[in-house]
């Protein structure tokens, strides 16, 4: 015989497959009315039964782990997001300037020496779009780190 | 050790290994000027008293790509050490 569990708790189990008339002789012999459907998990509340059969513990607790999001550990008093944020913008800052004053000596009308005219601007050209697209990325991951982590809460 | 902290020291040796490399293209290329052979075009210089001229120069690509890649790297470990940072009873690593 199935368990009172196996049914459809949501119908009389009377009428489904696998009743044993005789052994759920404590049953209520009546008609059930249909009972209303009820969610398993409402919110963070917990429910105790559905329609009328009891629901366990256990079942209450698997379906909130499943369905309940954990909080992961919060960003805040996280130094090193701070770090992010400061070497993202120090990145991108040094690549935009590093543009700037590369074009700058290269167009200058006059220069002192060999490398203030030729290497020091090549280097600059070549680092600039290197410490820009760093830069960035990192001030992007940062800002998804920042909304994966967000919780109500914070 | 932790994956953030080999991030860290890959990135910083790649970073220093291709600023060397830089260090040493450009120097190599200072220290050999050539005679000047005419006024047209190149920028003239005096060294030694001497009017010498040099070719244009860019650093190598793959020295470049060194220094760009420790840089990527190193933002890695940095992001990876914030991913992993949490308070002190209860840290991930």
């Amino acid at each position: 015989m199935a368990s009172d569990q196996s049914f459809d708790p949501r119908f009389d189990p009377t009428f489904q497959r696998g009743f044993d008339a005789m052994a759920a002789g404590s049953m209520a012999a009546g008609p059930l009315e249909a009972a209303p459907v009820l969610p398993i998990v409402e919110g963070s509340g917990r429910v105790e039964q559905v329609g009328r059969v009891p629901v366990e513990r256990a079942v209450v607790e698997r379906a909130e782990a499943l369905f309940v999001r954990e909080p992961g550990p919060s960003l805040r008093g996280n130094p090193w997001i701070r770090v992010l944020w400061m070497t993202a913008l120090l990145l991108a800052a040094a690549g935009a300037a590093a543009q700037y004053f590369a074009q700058r000596i290269t167009y200058a009308p006059t220069a002192p020496t060999a490398a203030i005219e030729y290497v020091v601007p090549a280097m600059l050209s070549a680092l600039s779009p290197w410490l820009f697209a760093v830069g960035l990325a990192t001030g992007v991951a940062t800002m998804v780190i920042h909304a994966l982590r967000w919780y109500p809460g914070d | 050790m932790r994956p953030s902290r080999i991030g860290a020291f890959v990135g910083g040796g790649l970073l220093l290994l291709g600023g060397a490399l830089l260090g040493v293209s450009a120097a190599e290329y200072l220290s050999s000027p050539q005679p000047l052979d005419s006024f047209s075009g190149n920028v003239v210089f005096t060294v030694n008293g001497r009017l010498v001229q040099y070719p244009s120069w860019a650093p190598d690509a793959p020295t470049v790509l060194l220094v760009g890649a420790g840089l990527v790297v190193l933002a890695v470990s940095l992001i990876l050490t914030a991913l992993a940072w949490g308070p002190r009873r209860d840290r991930v690593y």
